[in-house]
Parts: structure tokens; sequence; C-alpha cells
């Protein structure tokens, strides 16, 4: 699985080390967080899944790390990446950080490719902005990097303009232009949702191979645990903004730390039988605007007791190389049987 | 095992293609769909795709249909096609027995009404400009000319069923995340209590509990209101919850078309088999170990598809005749139907299982290369 010694780091220094990362965006009236404080760290060579309700944040922290959000975004806390400071980094540093070093593969294909210029050109140009040469070659690689994400006829297709392509196709684009300069991390926000399941597990397989053959580290951006369990060698949860655990795999799939990780695992359809009514977390996740008092899960958690609407919990060590935010997480045993 | 099966699957009441001689609610005859591919100043035709390349099959009243498929394989067109958003080149789309195509005016505006569809993208498929309230409430100031007031109270009992609160009325789409969005387009397409939702993708882009939360909101549907659904969708294991049959596409056209279960566990066309192995299973410790099936080469372009079957170029089982005729639908021992050459000629499974052939060429799903 991931390399516990990575190559090339003498002492097991994370590649990536986010520390109390924070974004807030100024709003008609009132300044909203809608991430709090959220850590995680990984090592070369190590696959972290990010995973979580919809809007709790995880794609606002990807971008965070890349200087990607818009101005209304205050972002503070600390990212270090290969010894180097991401947060408020100047942008044009940042920009060549980015595409270089980091890479990053986003949720929303269509958006991200250029309508107006063909697959070649955009993919060419990716390459060539941060490693310069000729066109020529910046084409020929472009053609390699799409055969490689399976793209048939590889020549042609780089002559075809975006809305020709499947959305499936446009993300394997998407996947091409992202690892055309070799990364040393790749955040990848739902990289695979878009694709049918064969696909799915070719890209999954050619992405650990690059990762094995580059020592790239990855951040998984995912909700389908299916994937977290094929390619991640850590879980970190989020819920309304903040990280409530971090987990290795098996642990987080055994034996879940936190009652929403529970939730979450309980909610797959292996759980019950077919056509019976999934079974879900009751409830919504509160929007960033009106956070509850207290533990931010505890309007939809059956664990919560009377000191949970009180006390908001912190993410807590405990000591077996796992974090949870949860004041009762000594006493519960969450055990997931299937 | 297999002889409870057998014996009903034909007869099935659920079954739209039953030979009850009841009319099912969709019935697509010969979908044919090539879009011209265009070069150069003069946009010079210089190829065809075959998109959706002649689909038959049947949505019956309440019925639950998945579909499911490679990407690029012509699922997003043939829902397209359905609701005329492109004209098909060939074929027959009858809604409640009338033909689609030779409907206009009232009548079309009327199947407007009772086909809604979902999109796939919720990011470029809402109006960045216009609120909740507006998405959500259009149709309801389209057809029924309500006042504002009237559309709110009707949008808050969407947006309830959809799992969002009524303080989300006046938002943007842009101040919602993915799955949000998503929801607010369920809800729009619930509007006006159509019979039949073509929903691509709704829940790829939503998180496991909120996906439980979507998939049961469209079982409830589907009880209380009687909505009929064509569910496209690449996660086989929510399909196979949510679908009482299962259509599978490949390259245009439908190799395998049956009931859900069946399917799922028991497939009849390599294709079909070779998509189930590649799910992933959320357990780490059987992802390990697990085999999967390889596919050969890479997926064929839909500009030049392969000879005789499709699918030759890539599957384990291929013989001489696949690579010269196209198989032709044949009907399997649980009511379904399949095209592959393995039932007609060859092993001559006749309808049965692939499981009952042995074993096929695996791989482990990593290379033994630890540490
Ligand atoms: N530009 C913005 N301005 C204001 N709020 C925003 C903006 N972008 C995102 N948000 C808010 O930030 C929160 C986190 O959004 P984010 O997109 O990170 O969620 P997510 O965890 O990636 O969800 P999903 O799984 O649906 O993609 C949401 O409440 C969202 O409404
Ligand atoms: N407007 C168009 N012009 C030309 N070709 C098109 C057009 N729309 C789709 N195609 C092609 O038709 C084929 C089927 O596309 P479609 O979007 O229906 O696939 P899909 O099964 O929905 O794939 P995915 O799972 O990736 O969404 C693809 O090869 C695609 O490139
Ligand atoms: S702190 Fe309380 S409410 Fe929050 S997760 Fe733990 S038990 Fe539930
Ligand atoms: S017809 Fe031949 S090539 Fe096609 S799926 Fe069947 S065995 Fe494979
Ligand atoms: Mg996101
Ligand atoms: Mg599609």
């Amino acid at each position: 699985m991931a390399s516990a010694a990575a190559p090339g780091s003498g002492v097991a220094r994370p590649l990536l080390e986010v520390t109390d990362l924070s974004v807030a965006f100024k709003g008609h009236k009132e300044i909203v967080t809608v991430v709090d404080h959220a850590s995680f760290s990984l090592r070369a060579g190590e696959t972290l899944g990010i995973v979580g309700e919809s809007g709790s944040g995880k794609t606002v922290s990807s971008l965070a790390l890349l200087g990607l959000l818009p101005a209304s975004a205050r972002v503070t806390g600390s990212a270090t990446f290969d010894g180097r400071q991401l947060v408020n980094m100047p942008a044009r540093k940042l920009r060549n950080v980015r595409g270089n070093d980091i890479s990053i593969i986003f949720q929303e294909p269509m958006t991200s490719l250029d309508p107006s210029f063909t697959v070649g050109n955009q993919l060419a140009e990716a390459y060539r902005n941060h490693r310069g040469g000729s066109k020529r070659a910046a084409t020929a690689r472009a053609a390699e990097m799409l055969r490689l994400v399976g793209i048939p006829e590889p020549q042609r297709r780089l002559g075809e303009y975006p809305h020709n392509f499947s959305g499936g196709m446009r993300q394997r684009v998407m996947i091409a232009m992202s690892l055309i300069c070799s990364p040393k991390l790749l955040i990848a926000d739902e990289p695979t949702t878009a694709l049918d399941v064969t696909i799915q597990s070719q890209i999954l397989e050619l992405l650990k191979s690059l990762q094995a053959e580059l020592g790239m580290a990855m951040i998984f951006v995912t909700h389908d645990l299916g994937v977290v369990a094929s390619v991640c060698d850590q879980v970190s949860v989020m819920y309304a903004g903040q990280v409530i655990e971090q987990s290795p795999i098996d642990d987080f799939f055994t034996r879940p730390l936190h009652p929403y990780s529970a939730g979450l695992l309980d909610s797959m359809p292996q759980s019950v039988a077919k056509g019976e009514r999934l079974r879900m977390i009751a409830g919504t996740v509160p929007p960033p605007s009106r956070i509850p008092v207290g533990c931010r899960f505890n309007p939809r958690c059956q664990y919560a007791v009377e000191a949970c609407v009180v006390t908001a919990p912190d993410l807590e060590a405990t000591g077996d190389g796992r974090e949870v935010r949860c004041i009762r997480h000594a006493e519960l045993s969450l055990e997931i049987s299937r | 095992m297999s002889d409870a099966t057998e014996v009903t699957g034909v007869t099935d009441g659920t079954d739209g293609t039953g030979p009850s001689g009841a009319t099912p609610l969709l019935r697509v005859r010969g979908l044919r769909k090539i879009f011209p591919v265009r070069k150069g100043v003069l946009r010079r035709t210089v190829a065809h795709v075959r998109a959706v390349d002649g689909v038959d099959f049947d949505v019956g009243t309440g019925e639950i249909l998945g579909l499911v498929g490679e990407s690029g394989s012509g699922k997003s067109t043939t829902g397209r096609l359905i609701l005329r958003l492109i004209e098909p080149t060939e074929g027959s789309v009858e809604l409640d027995g009338k033909d689609v195509r030779a409907l206009g005016g009232e009548q079309l505006r009327k199947a407007r009404r009772d086909m809604q569809m979902v999109f796939q993208d919720p990011y470029s498929s809402l109006d960045p400009l216009a609120t909740v309230a507006d998405v959500v409430g259009e149709p309801f100031q389209v057809h029924f000319k309500m006042s504002r007031k009237e559309r709110d109270k009707k949008v808050v009992e969407l947006l309830e069923q959809v799992g969002l609160g009524s303080h989300h009325l006046r938002r943007f789409p842009a101040a919602f995340s993915g799955g949000q969005r998503q929801r607010i387009a369920v809800a729009r397409a619930l509007a006006l209590e159509p019979k039949l939702i073509i929903a691509d993708e709704p829940v790829s882009a939503l998180d496991m509990s909120t996906q439980s939360q979507v998939v049961n909101l469209l079982l409830d549907l589907q009880q209380r209101l009687g909505v009929a659904f064509l569910f496209i969708a690449h996660d086989l294991s929510i399909v196979h919850h949510a679908s009482s049959r299962i259509a599978v596409m490949y390259l245009g056209a439908l190799v395998e078309v049956g009931d859900a279960e069946e399917i799922y566990t028991r497939p009849r066309h390599p294709y079909t088999e070779a998509l189930l192995s590649a799910i992933p299973v959320p357990d780490p410790q059987v992802e390990r170990d697990r085999e999967r099936i390889v596919l050969r080469g890479d997926p064929p372009s839909p500009l030049n598809p392969p000879s005789g079957c499709r699918y030759h170029t890539r599957c384990n089982y291929a013989m001489d005749i696949c690579s010269v005729e196209d198989p032709q639908p044949t009907p399997t021992t649980s009511g379904g139907t399949v095209a592959c050459h393995l039932h007609t000629s060859g092993p001559t499974l006749n309808g049965r299982p692939l499981s009952e052939l042995g074993s096929v060429q695996t791989i482990p799903v990593r290379p033994s290369t630890t540490s």
C-alpha cells in the first residue's frame, strides 16, 4: 500500500501539511465561514480521501490550497507543501506551483475546458506554459496523454472541440491535462464521478501506477466509498466545514469513530435488501450561516447527549494514528457489520 | 436456483414488454441518432457518429428502468431523443401509445409536461441568474400562471421533498454545492408531477447519504404517485437497488435488457459481466484481494464501430463469428433479451447465465508489488 517510508524523504516529513485552514466568504450582510480549522496531512506517494456531505467544504478547501477561490474568500491558517507556505503565497509564485508541482482535476468537466479551443490546443498549452519547448513536442505529449487515459484515435481527437466529447471523455481529457506535467501532488475533485465503472477502474489503475512510478501523492475528493476503499490509504471526513474524523481506511470501514462516519457507511445500498428504502442520516446539513451550538452534528446525531449541545468538541488524536471530533468517541462502539 | 425465475419473468406485470397487450407508458423502437462530424471552414461533414444505433425498449407505467453503460455509449443521447430535445434520425418514441414525433402544438406541450428530465451536470443545467424560487417555480408560472405567493408555497414543499430548507428560496445556484444543485434540479422536474422522469445521472454528484435521500425520494415518488423513471447511471449497485429492470448499453446499442436482480447476479452478456466486475466494493480488504476481468484494448471509436459484434475487440469470449456477424437480440431464460453469439452458436447458452461457462481470464486488482 502507501509507502510508509516515502522515497526521497529521509524523515517522514509530510509532503503537505494543512493546519487550521479556514475559509470565509463575505456575503451581503455577514461573513460566513465555510471551512473551519481543517487539518490534514499526507506524505509523498500517499493517497488521502476526503469524503463528506455535499456542501461540507471539500471543494472549497482544495481550491483554497491553490489560491483558486474568488476574491470574496478569506483564507487563513497554514498549508505547507514541500517546505513552502501556500496560504497567501503571491499569485505569480502560486501559478508556478500550480500545474507544475500540484495539479487539480475539477469536479465540473464542462466548465473547466474552454469550448472555443480544440482539446489538443488546450493540452499542448498546459504543457508549454510550464515546460516550454516546441509546439510540436507539446502536441506529441498531448497525444500520448490522451492515449494514456484511454481515448481512442488520440491523433484525430486532438483537433476536436470539447462539445464533441461525451461527459466521461471530457473528464478523461481533464485528467490528461492535469497529469501532463507529472505533478508531485494531484488533487482530484470527484474525478471519476462522470465515468462508467470500466473506465473508472482503468483510470484508478492508471492513477495508481503513475503514483507508484512518480511517487505522486493524491488527494481524492469523492463520495464513492468503493473508490475510497480501492485507492486511498487514509480518509478524512468533513461535516459542515470541519474535519470530524481522519483514519486509515481499514479502521474507517470496520470501526468508524464518528457517528456521522457510521451513518455514511450505513447508507450504502449494501446495507439493506434490494428495493427497500435505503438507510440515511435524518435531517440535512445546516447551512454555514446557521451552524448549531456545540457539536455541529448534534441535531442529527442519535447518540447526542446534553453536553453535545453545549460543548463544541475538538479534533482529538486517539493515540493509534486516528483523529476524531466527538465528545463520546471513547464510549461509543460503532462497529459496521454487513 | 434459476428455475423459479425461468417461468415467471415473461408475464411480470412490471415488465413493459409483457404479452398482456397493455400499452407500456413509453415504447421506444428502432431509435437511431447519427451525428454528422463537421470539419474546416466549410463545415463539411467528414464522418458520422452512430451515437444511438437502433434501440428498442419499453418503460411500464410506474416502472423504474435502469440504463447503464460505458461513457459515450449514447445514454444521454437516448434520453434527449425521447424528450425530442434533439430529433432522431430514425425510429419511434411512443408515450401512452402516441408517437411523440407526430405530435404538435398543445399535444406536444402536454407530452413535454408528462416527461421531465434531470440532467447529468448540475453545474451547467441551472440558470445562474435565477433564484431557487425562480428555477423551481418556473413550470408553475409557465403552465398554471400561478401568483408568486402560491408559487413560493409550492416551491417550499418541493424543496422539502428533496431535503432542502425554505431558507434557500432566494439564493442563487452559484451559492450551492454540486449536490445541493442537483436536488434543486430534481425539485424542478417534480413540479408538474410528470408520468415519466428521465434522470440522467441524478445521483452521481451526490454524497452517499444524500444519494440515499434522493433514491428514497425516487422510490417514494414511484410508489406514491406512480411516476416512472428512466434512471441513467453508472453506479450499478444503486441502479440495481432502485430499478425493476436494467438495460445495458454499449457503443450505441443495447446488449442486454432484463430483470435487475438477474442482470446484477447472473449476467448473460460479457460486457455486463465486465461492468459488474469493475464496480469498486466499499471494503478495503475485498478491494485488495479481488480479481477483475481485464478488458482488452481501448474502447473503440463510435465513428468507426467494429464490424460484427461491436464488443468483439474487447471481449474475452470472442469467437470467429463475432467479428463478422452482428448478434441479434435473443430471449433469456429469465424474460429478458441479450445480443451475443454465445447464446446461439459456440457453447449455445440459449439465454442462460454466462457463469455456466466456467472461469474467465482475470487479473489481480493490484499487481503483487507490495513495498
Ligand atoms: N463562491 C462562493 N460564495 C459563497 N459561498 C460559497 C462559494 N462557493 C462555495 N460556497 C459555500 O461553501 C460551502 C462549501 O462548498 P463546497 O463546494 O466546498 O462543498 P463540497 O463539500 O465540495 O460539496 P459537494 O460534495 O456537493 O461538491 C457550501 O455551503 C457552499 O454553498
Ligand atoms: N452534438 C453532438 N455532436 C456530435 N457528436 C455527439 C454529440 N452529442 C454526443 N455526441 C457523441 O455521441 C456519443 C454518445 O454520447 P452521449 O453523451 O449520449 O454518451 P453517454 O452514454 O451519455 O456518455 P457519458 O456516460 O460519458 O455521459 C459520443 O461519442 C459523443 O461524442
Ligand atoms: S459530540 Fe455528541 S452529537 Fe456530536 S457526534 Fe459525538 S455524540 Fe454525536
Ligand atoms: S457476440 Fe462474441 S464478441 Fe460479442 S459479446 Fe458475444 S462473445 Fe463477445
Ligand atoms: Mg465539491
Ligand atoms: Mg451522459
